[in-house]
């Protein structure tokens, strides 16, 4: 082995060295500089390719298991979405991996599908009461439950740059239009500035609720006052999210996180 | 089934965002790797009971998702490279956590060519060795070898690292 040889393997990889390649280095000390080199180019690499996966994504994840799970369960003769079936378009996947038709099967099947989503994070009592989270869950159902005006559907007046700086307001960005967003404005809940957002989806209005600031270690589920809501942390804050329906939450959470960037 | 949930949940927490970030380099768009994450989690539910060693999950994952990219990809070329070019010219650009450098470094890995870059992130972000990849890429490893020395040789070359690198002068005399 010679330098441009040495070289040229490090460029391969410069992480893992064998033998050959370590005698070399013991018979000529001055390459470890070449090799540093090398690896702190690699380590330049690497922080590059590490770009930031989407807030929320595992539970996406997570809460698509669930439905297909569910429609498993329960839809024997259906279709499944095998290596088979047909490719959607790229635009139509984010919709699409979440088998929404199936929802009208009754209470029965949105009780499962309740126990489905919320089992793999945090256990669900069926019970009167948040379930953690508390003073937070009440503020936020105070603050909903102040204006019932905004769950009506409108059309938001705000232009696009007024948007993002609404969103900037709380550390956020949009990366495209909320899908069926009726409303967005500043917020204050004891005493914290946040951003209040209301979502028309196909069932009824959802309430998103942006709070800079606030800590919070896991993803938390809770169901209080008649309404089902997440509480999801993000970069830099939280984001609540409060509907009728466990479908509901599912469909806006997607739709949010489609949309919107923290950080 | 307690079993696979709690599988599938591992699998999930451990390789959802690498697989994302994998997915993000193929494709280059992001609401697209996404997409393409969530379809290979879909599936990979559906196979889990296939799987039969936990050592290969990661390899089994990159598959599927390399199956459904080619599978998009060649459905709906026209419009993605449409797509991809003002994205390709815009990524990172306003991202105002990224240092100059990275910016410019995330732009020249974008530039780079497919078949250069998907082994540079193979090995470089879930650490596969050369064989591995190799296998996965369904290449002779002399062919990734290859490729792995291009692909740094052009990110040195076109982020100006050249003059940085120490020479055989600098070095020292060259040996043979």
């Amino acid at each position: 082995m010679n330098e441009f040889d040495f070289r040229k393997r490090l460029l391969e990889n410069p992480t893992d060295l064998d033998e050959e390649m370590l005698a070399f280095l013991k018979d000529n000390p001055d390459q470890e500089q070449i090799l540093k080199h090398f690896r702190l180019l690699d380590q330049r690499i690497q922080e590059a390719l590490h770009v930031e996966a989407p807030e929320g994504l595992q539970a996406r994840i997570l809460l698509n298991q669930s439905y297909q799970n569910l429609h498993e369960n329960s839809e024997s003769t259906a279709k499944p979405l095998g290596r088979d079936s047909e490719p959607k378009e790229p635009s139509e996947m984010a919709s699409a991996w979440l088998p929404w038709s199936y929802f009208g099967t009754g209470l029965a099947a949105s009780l499962l599908v309740a126990l489905l989503i919320f089992g793999p994070w945090k256990p669900l009592p069926f019970g009167e009461g948040p379930i953690s989270g508390d003073a937070m869950v009440v503020h936020i159902l105070e603050h909903i439950e102040a204006d019932p005006s905004l769950m009506l559907a409108q059309t938001p007046s705000h232009s696009p740059e007024q948007l993002q700086s609404l969103f900037a307001s709380v550390g956020a960005s949009l990366k495209e239009p909320i899908d069926s967003m009726s409303y967005a404005g500043e917020c204050e809940i004891e005493g914290r500035l946040g951003l209040h957002i209301v979502m028309q989806v196909e069932t009824g209005p959802v309430t998103v609720i942006v709070m800079p600031g606030q800590k919070l270690a896991a993803i938390e589920a809770f169901r209080a006052g008649g309404y089902s809501g997440e509480l999801i942390p993000v970069k830099g804050g939280m984001v609540a999210i409060i509907g009728n329906s466990m479908e509901q939450l599912a469909l806006a959470q997607a739709r949010f996180f489609k949309a919107v960037r923290f950080g | 089934m307690k079993n696979k949930q709690r599988f599938f949940e591992q699998l999930v927490n451990a390789y959802s965002s690498d697989l994302y970030r994998y997915a993000y380099w193929l494709c280059k768009q992001p609401s697209v790797a996404e997409d393409l994450v969530q379809e290979t989690f879909s599936r990979a539910w559906k196979a889990l009971d296939k799987l039969h060693d936990d050592k290969a999950a990661k390899a089994w994952l990159i598959t599927i998702l390399r199956n459904e990219n080619a599978r998009m990809y060649e459905k709906f070329q026209p419009k993605w490279v449409e797509i991809e070019e003002s994205l390709a010219s815009d990524e990172g650009r306003h991202d105002p956590s990224l240092s100059l450098e990275q910016r410019e470094l995330r732009q020249a890995i974008m530039a780079l060519p497919d078949d250069y870059r998907e082994p540079m992130v193979l090995q470089i972000l879930w650490g596969f060795s050369g064989e591995e990849i190799a296998t996965q890429l369904n290449l002779k490893q002399a062919t990734v070898n290859t490729r792995l020395f291009r692909a740094r040789q052009q990110l040195k070359q076109i982020m100006n690292l050249e003059s940085e690198t120490p020479s055989a002068a600098d070095t020292g005399t060259m040996k043979q």
